[in-house]
């Protein structure tokens, strides 16, 4: 009858913990499809590090999954923790890459472009000293998306100082990446494996291409193994992200040198349901 | 009776919940911090330490003049510069620091200047970066968070602009990756 009771409390428990779990994942204003907002590693509040006055934007990186003419909305905060009110215009941009490198195309530029669809509650906002202002963006995909990613930005209107000077104005913008076709392909470099005697380590460099349509997060880990097949060291490797057309390179390092000889370094990376490997071999003399 | 309640209540919760949205972190535990800072071998900004800041030149001259403190010159052949360096840093927080988040943000950030008004005398650059008010110039596209980055402004003027005075605004632009 006790262990009945006890095995009973325990499932109790469990239901209740994952029904937090679940409450925990599924709160926030997401409405309509599934997204992802996408935090740092936890150091501080916004503007607040060291006290410093700055502004701070929160979601900074939101991830949506949806199909071609699906909408959804999503709230944007902006902080003020400086001593002056600051004014805001809301912007959308498409993120594209070009050459190798993100650009930030105003809306209606690129033909496909999603951030000519993104409709704001509020064109301009202001936020008061020390204070927070919150708006909302709507984003409807179009049929034929060209690009996969768009930045919703607070762009900043307020100028400081006399008209005989230089004002720089920040301004910051949450980036909205789409998977519209769970098309995640990525091409490899070659394995790139520097060992550095002087420093006692072993640097690994990994290029990737997005060559899907979809943005991908690729994270993973480096696996070497010695002549006998033995594991000598496990790395892991952070994640970037990569937009589609766009190239970066992953890196991990190894301190400290194994002993002479021939080794096998392997690495694996996984973006969702995709698996991308490479390989390489190097020795240590 | 309590019991059963309690069953019905945590089923119910777990209904409501289960449907539509997955995998998310709460979106108020991210965010993204700038700030513009004089930089020690720099001229003082108005405003530093905060999101907008100024930098004033006051009146200067190709030959002789004053020249403001950690502010440098440079005279060319057609034209002239005047330059100083300035800091930038962006940090990117969690919020609720009690909240596990395990969802990966890529760890750098992209951050882009441009020019508020059009300017087809004068060079305006940061960085090396030569800015313009059509589109936003990429002053860096893999900055890491937390680092102070010093970037260098530049101004040139050619010989051949009258006297007068010089003034824009540039809006320095910050997206996570």
């Amino acid at each position: 009858m006790k262990v009945r009771l006890v095995l009973r409390r325990a499932a109790y428990s469990l239901v209740l913990a994952a029904t937090l779990v679940t409450c925990l994942e599924a709160a926030g204003p997401a409405q309509g499809l599934d997204k992802q907002s996408q935090p740092a590693p936890a150091t501080n509040t916004p503007g607040s590090e060291e006290h410093q006055p700055a502004i701070s934007l929160s979601p900074a990186v939101i991830s949506v999954k949806a199909k071609p003419g699906q909408s959804f909305s999503q709230e944007l905060t902006l902080w003020n923790n400086t001593l002056q009110e600051l004014e805001f215009q809301m912007e959308a941009r498409d993120v594209v890459v070009r050459d190798g490198k993100r650009v930030f195309l105003p809306a209606g530029e690129i033909e496909g472009g999603i951030a000519r669809y993104a409709v704001f509650m509020d064109r301009d906002v202001i936020a008061l000293p020390g204070s927070s202002v919150t708006t909302t963006v709507t984003v409807t995909v179009p049929n034929a998306p060209a690009a996969r990613a768009i930045a919703c930005i607070f762009m900043g209107k307020t100028i400081m100082g006399t008209r005989n000077s230089v004002a720089m104005t920040g301004s910051l913008g949450a980036l909205f990446t789409f998977t519209l076709a769970d098309d995640f392909h990525v091409q490899s470099q070659p394995l790139q494996v520097s060992v550095d005697a002087d420093a006692n380590s072993i640097t690994f460099r990994q290029g990737f291409t997005n060559v899907g349509t979809d943005p991908v997060v690729p994270k993973g880990v480096i696996a070497v193994t010695g002549e006998n097949g033995r594991l000598v060291a496990r790395l892991p490797v952070s994640g970037q992200r990569l937009l589609p057309g766009e190239t970066q390179e992953f890196t991990a390092e190894h301190s400290g040198l194994p002993k002479t000889g021939r080794y096998h370094a392997t690495v694996l990376m996984e973006n969702e349901s995709a698996f991308f490997s490479n390989a390489a071999e190097f020795s240590i003399k | 009776m309590l019991r059963a309640t309690k069953w019905g209540m945590m089923a119910a919760l777990a209904l409501l919940a289960a449907p539509g949205v997955s995998g998310q972190c709460l979106p108020i535990v991210c965010s993204l911090t700038l700030t513009l800072q004089s930089d020690a071998s720099g001229m003082t900004l108005g405003g530093s330490g905060t999101s907008s800041a100024t930098l004033s030149f006051g009146s200067m001259q190709a030959f002789g003049g004053a020249l403001p403190s950690g502010a440098t010159k440079s005279v060319g052949t057609t034209n002239w510069t005047i330059s100083t360096p300035f800091d930038v840093k962006v940090t990117c927080s969690n919020l609720l620091t009690l909240l596990p988040c395990t969802l990966l943000l890529t760890p750098t950030y992209s951050l882009t200047a441009e020019l508020q008004t059009a300017n087809a005398i004068d060079t305006w650059k940061i960085g090396g970066v030569t800015l313009n008010s059509t589109s936003a110039s990429t002053l860096t596209s893999n900055g890491t968070y937390g680092a102070v980055t010093a970037y260098t402004f530049a101004l040139t003027i050619p010989f051949s602009e009258s006297s007068g005075t010089i003034s824009n605004q540039i809006n320095l632009l910050s997206v996570c990756n």
